[in-house]
């Protein structure tokens, strides 16, 4: 195990601390457009643009740890281990999220810190603004758990290149077949976002938050048990 | 140098940096009290100046930096993880829902209904990772390099009691902020300080059974989190309660509030103790 996290280390140190780099983001946004910061919606603008920048980054690099290991030869070395291919697997996911981690960790404290000085530059409502961006963050954080719950199986089955584009094909059938249900049924569409609304305000709503990060939490590790399970097949299309 | 001496010399310069770096930090807060930047920057270096003693020790007694217990261990050891989720909980429920509840406040507690109760717990265990890194700081510097230099020396029980008064130690500038800041009277901020003298010994005693059996930093780290998170929620839910305003919430609960930490780190104690006989039986 030591041998795969070290392994993991070399290969992706400098991904993963760019987590850090990504989560200081909306610090280094806000010293740069100090000058046009003058109210707390200033604020919260600035720091909630930046996270979503931040988000979209920190996607793109988590998921430049996942490829680069689907080559044939590695995935039986792998296979044949101590460890097997679901240690490797298990210290992947793990990796990845630990990234996610160090990457929301970084963001809170990027947030605190611009809006202490933001304090004390005399902007008054700043307490308000770091509890939406920090919120902003924690959700964001949650929905890139589960994109990776979603990426990383189609990769470890077909390899980085073509997982990405069958997974995009995926995506835009779920669309296409989406608005076409959408399309049909745009008659019945006023009923069933009526149907949301209430859900959303109802006594249940507050429910749904925690249930949600939970049920995000459990996707995740469904996708090992799954990536595990599709693992072998994969290899066996990989390149030499 | 014998294993003893050199433990005892690497165990006072973790102390005194760990001191030092939090005293500094207070002191800093004071000199830049108007100015919420340093404040911040001033707390967070307090509060991850355990860990930073960590480092620094191994760094300027060149011992390395193997036996850090940064390794999760989650095979076979998911339920002393899922102990450190719920020996909190337990624990404050009990402390801070049990003595209303027996001494006929009952209706004081009308805020801890099914629903909020359950979305508390929901809500905790959705964001633990998260919440559980604020503990960091901490663990990687106290449980994770002090226990290890002060077994060898005090013993386990020994550990446990002097590790928890240097740990109250640590905290006594965060507990005469309020005095200093003037939002609180020297009496309340010397009894929040003894309080904290007499839990975190029995604390430590729980945290230190979570890392025995798992060799990891990540229990204890995952119960600290919990802990501090879960008192935050009890005490909202006690806030969302009809407690009458004239009541004495704080005479109710009295010394009782003590007793299961002080129970639960007792019994912690006692399977270290055991695991530790049936160990040099073998």
């Amino acid at each position: 195990m030591n041998g795969l996290i070290y392994k993991e280390w070399k290969q992706n140190r400098w991904f993963i601390l760019s987590m850090i780099l990504c989560g200081s983001f909306p610090l280094m946004v806000c010293l740069f457009f100090s000058g046009q910061i003058h109210d707390a919606d200033n604020l919260s603008t600035c720091l909630m643009s930046s996270a979503v920048g931040a988000f979209l980054a920190t996607g793109a690099l988590q998921m430049l740890v996942v490829g680069g290991d689907d080559r044939k030869l590695w995935g039986y070395f792998i296979s044949s281990s101590p460890e097997g291919y679901r240690g490797f697997l298990r210290i992947k996911y793990e990796m990845i999220f630990a990234m996610e981690v160090l990457f929301l960790i970084t963001i809170q404290y990027a947030d605190a810190l611009s809006c202490a000085a933001a304090a004390d530059r005399g902007i008054e409502g700043t307490q308000e603004a770091e509890q939406l961006a920090e919120s902003t963050a924690m959700i964001l954080a949650f929905v890139q758990i589960l994109f990776r719950a979603i990426d990383i199986p189609f990769v470890y089955r077909f390899g980085a290149k073509k997982g990405s584009v069958i997974k995009m094909i995926c995506f835009v059938s779920l669309v296409i077949l989406l608005t076409g249900v959408c399309i049909l049924k745009i008659d019945d569409l006023d009923i069933v976002s009526d149907r949301i609304m209430a859900a959303l305000n109802g006594e249940q709503s507050s429910f749904l938050l925690p249930v949600v990060f939970l049920a995000v939490l459990a996707a995740y590790i469904v996708s090992w048990f799954v990536t595990c399970r599709l693992y072998l097949k994969g290899v066996e299309q990989y390149d030499k | 140098m014998t294993n003893r001496k050199a433990d005892a010399m690497r165990l006072v310069i973790f102390v005194v940096t760990a001191l030092v770096l939090s005293a500094l930090s207070f002191v800093l807060m004071r000199i830049f009290r108007d100015s919420q930047t340093m404040n911040f920057l001033c707390g967070t270096l307090s509060v991850w100046s355990p860990a930073l003693a960590n480092i620094i020790t191994r760094l300027v007694t060149k011992e390395g930096f193997s036996d850090l217990k940064l390794h999760l261990h989650l095979k076979g050891n998911l339920r002393w993880y899922l102990l450190a989720f719920l020996l909190p909980i337990v624990v404050f429920s009990a402390a801070y829902v049990l003595p209303p509840a027996l001494t006929g406040h009952g209706a004081w507690l009308s805020g801890f209904t099914v629903s909020s109760v359950l979305y508390e717990l929901l809500m905790l265990a959705a964001l633990s990772v998260f919440i559980s890194f604020r503990g960091v700081g901490e663990e990687f510097g106290w449980r994770a390099y002090m226990n290890q230099k002060m077994e060898p020396l005090f013993g386990i029980t020994g550990t446990c009691i002097i590790g928890g008064i240097i740990w109250g130690l640590w905290h006594l500038p965060m507990d005469i902020t309020g005095y200093i800041q003037g939002y609180a009277t020297f009496t309340e901020a010397m009894s929040g300080f003894a309080g904290r003298m007499m839990t975190l010994p029995f604390f430590g005693m729980m945290l230190m059974l979570l890392i025995k059996k798992t060799d990891s930093v990540w229990p204890a780290v995952l119960c600290h989190g919990i802990y501090n998170a879960s008192l935050q929620s009890i005490t909202g839910l006690i806030l969302n309660s009809d407690v009458p305003e004239n009541a004495d919430l704080s005479k109710v609960i009295g010394i009782f509030s003590y007793v299961p930490m002080i129970a639960a780190g007792v019994v912690c104690l006692l399977i270290i103790m055991n695991d530790k006989r049936k160990k040099e039986e073998k």
